[in-house]
C-alpha cells in the first residue's frame, strides 16, 4: 500500500476541504505543525479512514462547530484515500454523518466505499470494503504504520502505558505471521483445557463404569486446570508489580548511593574554596608588586624628560667651571701657605673663590655628580622597560587567576545546585524501605502461587491420567481417542515450527534493531531483545537510563528492525509496500540524530508520511526531496488548515500561522 | 636630602589612597606618592598640599635604601628643572640644595617642596587610573604610561641619551 493522495473534509478541527499529495518518488513527505495545531489529529485521520474509529477515542467531528448548530443540524465528515496496492490504483471513500439530538450528538449513518482499478484502469467496486481494507493493512499492525513514536518508546523499553507488552507481543507476532501458529495451537487446545478442539471431542467420549466416571475426572482436571491457569494470570501480574517496584527500588537505590557523591562533592567543594583563598593571595601578592615598582623604578621612567634636562645643566656648569691644569693638592697648598704661586698673599675674596673651586673638584666636583646622577638614572632606567613588560605581566597573570576562581565558583554553584538536590535524602532511604517490604511480600506470595501451581499441575496430571483410564478399553471411545492423539501431534509439530520461527525472527529482529541503533545513535548501547519484545537497553557499565533523544531513536531503530526484518523474509506484508506514518518526537533530537534517522529510514520504508514540529526537510537526503505541507491553525476558534508549504515565515513570525 | 621626620602630606583625597591600598596596587602609601610626584615633576604642577586627611610615612620607611635613592633622586630632578624655583634661588645654590645633603637654604624644606608635586598627581591618578577593580587600575595604569610617553615625546632615543652621552 502506497498512499497517493488524502482528502480530508470536516475531520476535527479540520473544516472543509483539504488535500494532501504524498511523495510516492522520493518517499518523504512533511507536515509540518507546531504543538497543539493539531498534528496529531491528523495524524488520526488515516486511522479512522481506515478503520472507522478514532485510535484516540474523540469526536472525529469539530466540537465547538456542533456546539454552536441547533437540534437537527448534521454534519458529514468524510475522508478519501487514494493508493496503490499490488500494482493497482484504489480509491476509498469513507463518510460519518453526525446529527445533533435533544441532548447528545448521534452517528446518523456511515457509508464506506472502495473501488480498484483493473487491468484497463476501469474502476470496480469491490464489495466488503472495509474486510479489504484490512487485510491489506491488519488493524492490529496499524499502529506500527501509523506511528506514534513517542507512545512506542516507552512501551518498548517497558515503561507503564496503556498498552501492555502482551499486545506488543502479540502485534509483532501478527508482523511476523506467528500469530496463525498461536490461533491453530489454541484452536486444536490441549486435553485439560476447555474451548478447543480436543476438548470437544474429548466430551463426545462416553464414560465407563470406575470408581468414578470419566466425566468427574474431566471435570477435576479441566476445573483444576482453569484454577492453575487463573494463578498464573495473577503471576504475571505479580511479576510485572514485582519489576516496577524493582526498579523503582534501583532507581533510588542510585539516587541513595548518591549520599556518597554528596560526600565528595563537599570535599570538592571546599578543596575549590581552599583554591581560591590561594589564588586571591597570590592575586594581593602579584598585585601589590605594582606600587613596589613604580615607586622604586617608573617613577625615574615618567621623569626622564626632566632628567635629560638636569643632565645638560651639569653638563653645562662642568663647561663653565673647568680650570685647566688645577688639581685640589695645588689648591690646598695655596689655601694652607696662604701665598698664590706668583708669590702675593691671597686676599678673603680669593680664598672664598679657591674653597669654592675645591668643592668643585673630586670627589665633590661637578663632573662626579654627573657621574652618581647619571648612573642612577642609568640604572633604573634599564629596569624600567622590564617593569613596564612586568605590570603586563601581573595583568596577564592576575587576569588568568580571576579565571580560575571565576571557574572555580561556577563549579561550587553546580555543586550547590547539585548538593541541595541530594538533600531529600532520607524520604528516599524511608520510600525504598518499604518498596522493599513490598518486595519481599511479593516474592511471599508469589512462592506460594508457584506451589500452588505446581500442586494444580500434578493434580491435572494424576486426573488427566485417571481420565484416560477411565476411558480405556472402549471400543466407542477409541476412534475419538485416536482423532485427539492426532490432534496432539498436529499441535506439536506446529508448536516445533512454531518455536523455530519464532526464534529465527526474535534473532533476526534483534540483529536488525541492533544494526539500526548502531547506525542511527551517536554513543554505542548494548540491546537485547526480551521474550516479550521489549528491549533492555543499556550501556557499557550496565546503566539503562536513557534520554528522551535516545528513547526516541531507539522507537526509530525498533520500527527499522522490524521493517528491514520484514523485508527480508519471504512472508505476507513484505514483497508489498507500505507507507510509514510517523508523528515523530523528534524535538528531543538533536541536529546530528535527525539526520541519521532520515538517512537511514528510507531504505527499508517505501513511503515515509511524517508530522513534524522541528524544521527537516534540509536534513533528508536530496534524493529522499520531501514534498512540505504545514498546518496553520486558530486555536480559539479551534480550526485548523492543511496547506502546502511554501516556505513562508512559519518558522520565524507567530503571526503568520493565525488565521484570522 | 636629609629625611629627619616623617612625611605628613595633607589631601583631600584620602579615598585615592585607602582605595588603592584596599585592591593591593599600592599597599605602601609612600609609592602612590612618589607617582604622584613624578606625574606632577613631569608636568611641572606644584601647588602646596592641603586637605583635611593627612597621609603620614614613617621616616623608618623612608630610609629604606631604594626609597631614600627614589626621593633624592626625585628631589634633585625636580629642583633642577621646575621653572618658579629659579626666581628664588641662583643656579649654584640649586646645584647645592640638589648635591649637598647637607646644605640648606633658610625657608626652604627639600621633602615639603618635593610633596609640592604631589597633589597635581593625586588629581590626575583619582581621575585617570583609580578603580576599585584591580584589575581595571593596572589595565588604567598601563595605558597611562602609554599616554604619558606619547604626550612627553618621552622615547627610547631620550633614555638612550640619558645613558649614553659622551661627557667631559
Amino acid at each position: 500500500m502506497i498512499l497517493k493522495r488524502a482528502k480530508i473534509n470536516n475531520f476535527k478541527q479540520f473544516e472543509g476541504e483539504h488535500t494532501l499529495e504524498f511523495n510516492t518518488d522520493g518517499k518523504v513527505t512533511v507536515i509540518y505543525g507546531y504543538n497543539g495545531y493539531g498534528k496529531t489529529r491528523l495524524h488520526s485521520f488515516f486511522y479512522w479512514l481506515l478503520y472507522g474509529n478514532d485510535r484516540d477515542g474523540e469526536a472525529i467531528y469539530n466540537k465547538p462547530s456542533m456546539r454552536r448548530s441547533f437540534q437537527g443540524d448534521t454534519v458529514d465528515i468524510r475522508g478519501e484515500l487514494e493508493f496503490e496496492h499490488n500494482g493497482r490504483d484504489h480509491h476509498f471513500v469513507r463518510e460519518t454523518t453526525y446529527k445533533k439530538g435533544s441532548n447528545r450528538v448521534i452517528k446518523s449513518n456511515n457509508f464506506v466505499r472502495l473501488r480498484r482499478a483493473d487491468e484497463y484502469g476501469n474502476y470496480q467496486h469491490i464489495d466488503e470494503p472495509e474486510l479489504y481494507i484490512k487485510d491489506v493493512l491488519p488493524e492490529e499492525l496499524s499502529d506500527y504504520f501509523f506511528f506514534d513514536g513517542e507512545g512506542m518508546a516507552n512501551e518498548l523499553l517497558g515503561e507503564k502505558t496503556g498498552r501492555n507488552h502482551k499486545e506488543l507481543k502479540e502485534a509483532v507476532n501478527t508482523i511476523f505471521g506467528l500469530k496463525l501458529y498461536e490461533n491453530a495451537m489454541s484452536h486444536i487446545g490441549t486435553i485439560d483445557r476447555k474451548n478447543n478442539a480436543i476438548y470437544e471431542l474429548s466430551r463426545r467420549k462416553k464414560d465407563t463404569n470406575g470408581k468414578y466416571k470419566a466425566s468427574t475426572y474431566q471435570k477435576f482436571m479441566t476445573d483444576k486446570a482453569e484454577e492453575r491457569d487463573t494463578i498464573k494470570q495473577e503471576l504475571e501480574k505479580d511479576k510485572k508489580e514485582k519489576a516496577e517496584k524493582q526498579a523503582r527500588k534501583d532507581k533510588l537505590s542510585e539516587q541513595i548511593g548518591q549520599k556518597d557523591l554528596g560526600n565528595k562533592l563537599n570535599a570538592e567543594r571546599d578543596n575549590l574554596k581552599k583554591e581560591n583563598d590561594r589564588l586571591q593571595k597570590r592575586i594581593d601578592e602579584t598585585i601589590s608588586k605594582t606600587g613596589k615598582l613604580i615607586g622604586e623604578t617608573l617613577s625615574y621612567y615618567i621623569v626622564s624628560k626632566n632628567i635629560k634636562n638636569v643632565q645638560d645643566l651639569i653638563t653645562r656648569k662642568i663647561d663653565e667651571n673647568y680650570v685647566s691644569g688645577l688639581d685640589s693638592r695645588i689648591i690646598n697648598n695655596i689655601l694652607k701657605k696662604d701665598n698664590c704661586i706668583c708669590g702675593n698673599h691671597i686676599s678673603a675674596t680669593e680664598r672664598e673663590n679657591l674653597h669654592r673651586l675645591l668643592n668643585m673638584l673630586p670627589p665633590h666636583s661637578y663632573s662626579s655628580i654627573f657621574y652618581d646622577y647619571k648612573a642612577q638614572a642609568e640604572q633604573r632606567l634599564e629596569g624600567s622597560k622590564e617593569a613596564i613588560e612586568q605590570i603586563s605581566n601581573i595583568i596577564e597573570n592576575v587576569t588568568n587567576y580571576y579565571d580560575d576562581i571565576n571557574n572555580n565558583n561556577e563549579r561550587i554553584e553546580e555543586i550547590d545546585s547539585e548538593l541541595s538536590r541530594l538533600e531529600n535524602i532520607q524520604q528516599l532511604v524511608q520510600e525504598r524501605k518499604e518498596l522493599e517490604k513490598h518486595i519481599t511480600q511479593l516474592e511471599e506470595k508469589m512462592d506460594q502461587k508457584n506451589a500452588k501451581i505446581s500442586e494444580l499441575n500434578t493434580l491435572v496430571k494424576s486426573a488427566e491420567k485417571k481420565y484416560r483410564e477411565a476411558l480405556k478399553n472402549n471400543e466407542a471411545n477409541r476412534e475419538i481417542t485416536e482423532k485427539i492423539e492426532f490432534l496432539e501431534t498436529c499441535r506439536q509439530e506446529i508448536n516445533k515450527r512454531y518455536e523455530e520461527y519464532r526464534n529465527y525472527y526474535h534473532k533476526q529482529l534483534e540483529s536488525n534493531i541492533r544494526e539500526m541503533i548502531d547506525k542511527m545513535l551517536s554513543v554505542k548501547r548494548e540491546i537485547q531483545l526480551n521474550d516479550n519484545y521489549t528491549l533492555t537497553v543499556s550501556d557499557k557499565f550496565g546503566s539503562t537510563s536513557l534520554s528522551a533523544g535516545q528513547a526516541a531513536i531507539i522507537s526509530f531503530a525498533y520500527i527499522g528492525g522490524i521493517l528491514n526484518t520484514l523485508k527480508n523474509l519471504n512472508v505476507k506484508y513484505v514483497s508489498q509496500a507500505y507507507p510509514l506514518v510517523l508523528d515523530a518526537p523528534l524535538s528531543h533530537l538533536d541536529d546530528d540524530h535527525i539526520k541519521n534517522v532520515f538517512q537511514h529510514l528510507p531504505q527499508f520504508a517505501d513511503q515515509i508520511i511524517i508530522f513534524s514540529k522541528e524544521q527537516i526537510d534540509n536534513m533528508v537526503e536530496e534524493d529522499n526531496s520531501p514534498y512540505k505541507y504545514q498546518i496553520k491553525t486558530n486555536a480559539e476558534a479551534n480550526k485548523s488548515i492543511v496547506e502546502e508549504y511554501k516556505g513562508e515565515e512559519y518558522f520565524i513570525d507567530q503571526n503568520v500561522r493565525r488565521i484570522q | 636630602m636629609q629625611i629627619t621626620n616623617d612625611i605628613s602630606f595633607q589631601t583631600n583625597k584620602r579615598d585615592v589612597f585607602e582605595t588603592l591600598d584596599a585592591n593591593s596596587v599600592f599597599s605602601r602609601f609612600i609609592d602612590l606618592l612618589i607617582f604622584a610626584i613624578s606625574i606632577g615633576i613631569v608636568h611641572d604642577q606644584r601647588q602646596k598640599p592641603t586637605g583635611e586627611d593627612k597621609i603620614e610615612v614613617a621616616r623608618n620607611t623612608l630610609v629604606q635604601p631604594n626609597l631614600k635613592r627614589s626621593l633624592d633622586f626625585l628631589f634633585q630632578t625636580a629642583i633642577l628643572t621646575t621653572s618658579d624655583i629659579k626666581e628664588k634661588f641662583d643656579e649654584d645654590t640649586l646645584m647645592r640644595l640638589a648635591f649637598d645633603d647637607e646644605y640648606e637654604e633658610e625657608g626652604f624644606n627639600k621633602v615639603n617642596f618635593l610633596l609640592e608635586f604631589a597633589p597635581y598627581g593625586i588629581d590626575v591618578i583619582d581621575q585617570k587610573i583609580l578603580d576599585r577593580d584591580p584589575i581595571n587600575t593596572l589595565m588604567n595604569i598601563s595605558e597611562y604610561f602609554e599616554e604619558l610617553f606619547d604626550d612627553q615625546g618621552i622615547k627610547d632615543e631620550v633614555i638612550q641619551d640619558i645613558i649614553a652621552p659622551e661627557t667631559k
